[in-house]
């Protein structure tokens, strides 16, 4: 997908303000909140301009036992159609199970039961999809009993058997070193970077140890030294601020792009 | 015969001339107030006398945006900015701020709704009704009343002239100087009475009194009309940038990019969101510059409540809920659309959802 270079989120509330931040080189747009065929304008107006603009899924579930639903999949490729991406982007994550939502996206069991049913899942979206598909690792307050392997093994083996991008939060690594003791650089240490097709950043709230992934708050610094790290193993194509709620002033934005930046470069 | 025509021509003139004079003396009589306020009004007050209640909110509007303490997005979504910490000693002001602060924010129309008929607003016009400034409720009834009888007045005179032309025609009666004088009479007075009628309509759409168009037309003087740039940094380029917008409207708005969103009306019918330019929807006076609120020099902001315009979308949406294009009873949220620890609007359709990382 080229070198996207540094992007935000687009979301509707700050859509003008996506729009002005100097030097945006992609953004980002949860896929179940736009009709392809009615774009919002201001996600036109940046295609016109040639900004890419990534579809993420939040609803797909590809970690649950159920094959994924066709309609949704339909959806995202339609967006994908509609707002001319290179690629879309989902969550290995576990949303439904049964007829029940579970309105998070919970972490999946790290077994190879789970990573054979999650195989074919992600094959199945694959075949779908006019484009290629990034799965993004997941923030989790908990842990599934019995797991056989690590995160970054389970991403790896599904890259490996599938061909799935990846698409790196490293504020969720953040969190669940801070929440699961999970050791964030060893993660990226065995994580197949060269797979990565763009990177997340986040900020967030610690509140009585535990690390709240609220993309509502300035990145702190540990989740850049994590980009740092991980840009210094490998140039990811593109890194996205994510923010969802309690946006500050378009300066403020600007200059948390600009702490990306920095935090890039100085791997 | 020529004499009766000519008395019907007369007749009909004399019933015009009447009616217009009872327009113009009841018409001077209302305006003729005298002050009892200051005379240096606050910038919302001259909103109020230069556009009504939506100039008013707009103004506010704006203001607050120039300031950064508020947010505008396309479709004219007003939230408030994180992290700003907003002090302001004007009640519409702080209206604004209190609806941005609700979670997902409200449209600019539907702040306009809820603040032009809101205690702040209501307090702002009483208080200029009080100075003497504008004309207190149902004042202009009477005006409207002798209007819509000199309109009849005028009508009956068009008909006698046209019958002083048809019945020379015919050969009832031969033309001749008194036929053709009364033909000149009753015209005389259908246009006399016309242009009195359209001259009065257009005033009556102003509510100020005599002494409110002048201390508005003095602080127009004071800050004549240029387009003032959005962010100036400090107190006194914020001051006459909202003086500005409250004198002439958002076409002064230095980012006319958010003062279109601002000046943009949403309604919802059924369901269905419909954007509609500024003036077009709702009863908001005609936009002359495509700000929405741009008025005559003169203060013709129309009246009544219809000043703000409608547009009242019927409620809050509640944020962008996910799962929309088709997916019933989708995964609300997860996060990218929102953190581990809940979310906002824009991935969640607020609030409702938390929970995995994303």
């Amino acid at each position: 997908m080229g070198d996207l270079g540094v992007g935000i989120g687009w979301r509707p509330e700050i859509d003008l303000t996506v729009e002005r931040l100097d030097g945006i080189g992609f953004v980002e747009v949860i896929a179940e909140n736009v009709e392809p065929a009615r774009l919002p304008e201001s996600l036109a107006v940046l295609r016109g301009r040639g900004v890419p603009v990534v579809p993420h899924g939040v609803g797909l579930g590809v970690g649950g036992a159920d094959r994924p639903d066709p309609d949704r999949l339909g959806h995202l490729a339609a967006c994908a159609g509609a707002l001319g991406s290179t690629i879309v982007s989902e969550h290995l994550a576990f949303v439904r199970g049964g007829g029940m939502e579970a309105g998070h996206l919970l972490p999946v069991p790290r077994t190879r039961d789970a990573l054979s049913v999650i195989v074919e899942n992600v094959r199945i979206a694959q075949e779908s999809l006019p484009v290629p598909l990034a799965l993004e690792n997941v923030a989790a307050l908990f842990g599934w009993p019995d797991d056989e392997l690590t995160e970054a093994q389970f991403l790896g083996e599904l890259v490996e058997r599938t061909g799935v991008k990846l698409l790196v939060d490293v504020a969720n690594l953040y969190t669940n070193e801070v929440n699961l003791g999970l050791d964030a650089r060893a993660a990226l240490d065995a994580l197949p970077v060269d797979e990565v097709a763009y990177v997340h950043v986040a900020g967030g709230h610690g509140h009585g140890g535990i690390w709240h992934d609220t993309h509502t708050a300035s990145p702190p610094r540990e989740v850049l030294d994590l980009l740092t790290e991980l840009c210094g193993r490998t140039s990811p194509p593109g890194v996205l601020l994510e923010w969802d709620d309690a946006y500050p002033s378009d300066a403020v934005l600007a200059g948390e792009l600009g702490r990306i930046r920095g935090a890039m470069s100085r791997a | 015969m020529e004499f009766v025509l000519l008395l019907a021509a007369l007749a009909a003139a004399a019933l015009v001339g009447s009616a217009a004079s009872a327009l113009r003396r009841e018409h001077r009589r209302i305006r003729s107030v005298t002050a009892v306020g200051r005379g240096d009004l606050d910038h919302y007050e001259l909103a109020y006398l230069a556009g009504g209640p939506r100039r008013t909110v707009n103004t506010a509007i704006a203001a607050l945006a120039a300031r950064d303490w508020i947010r505008v997005s396309r479709g004219g979504r007003v939230t408030a900015v994180a992290g700003a910490s907003p002090v302001t000693p004007h009640p519409v002001e702080q209206a604004v701020l209190d609806l941005a602060a609700v979670p997902g924010g409200r449209t600019a129309g539907e702040i306009r709704h809820e603040i032009g008929d809101g205690v702040a607003v209501a307090g702002l016009k009483n208080r200029l009704i009080g100075q003497g400034f504008l004309l207190p409720d149902g004042s202009l009834q009477g005006p409207r009343r002798l209007v819509a009888r000199l309109g009849a007045l005028v009508a009956l005179c068009f008909a006698v002239e046209a019958a002083l032309l048809v019945v020379p025609a015919t050969g009832v009666v031969p033309w001749s100087p008194v036929s053709v004088g009364a033909v000149l009479v009753a015209a005389v007075a259908g246009v006399y009475g016309l242009r009195t009628r359209a001259r009065h309509l257009r005033s009556l759409r102003s509510p100020l009194t005599g002494p409110g168009a002048d201390v508005l037309q003095r602080a127009r003087i004071r800050q004549p009309r240029a387009a003032v740039a959005a962010t100036g940094g400090d107190d006194a380029a914020f001051a006459g940038l909202t003086g500005a917008v409250a004198l002439y409207g958002l076409g002064e708005y230095g980012d006319q990019g958010v003062a279109a969103e601002i000046a943009r009306e949403e309604i919802r019918r059924h369901g269905e969101q419909v954007a509609c330019a500024s003036g077009s929807c709702g009863g908001g006076p005609p936009a002359g510059n495509g700000s929405g609120d741009s008025a005559s020099h003169s203060g013709d902001w129309g009246w009544d409540s219809g000043g703000h315009s409608g547009g009242h979308s019927g409620g809050h949406s509640g944020g962008h809920s996910c799962g929309s294009g088709g997916h019933s009873g989708g995964h609300s949220c997860g996060s990218s659309g929102c953190g581990s620890s809940g979310c906002g609007s824009s991935g969640c359709g607020g609030g409702g959802c938390g929970g995995g990382g994303g």
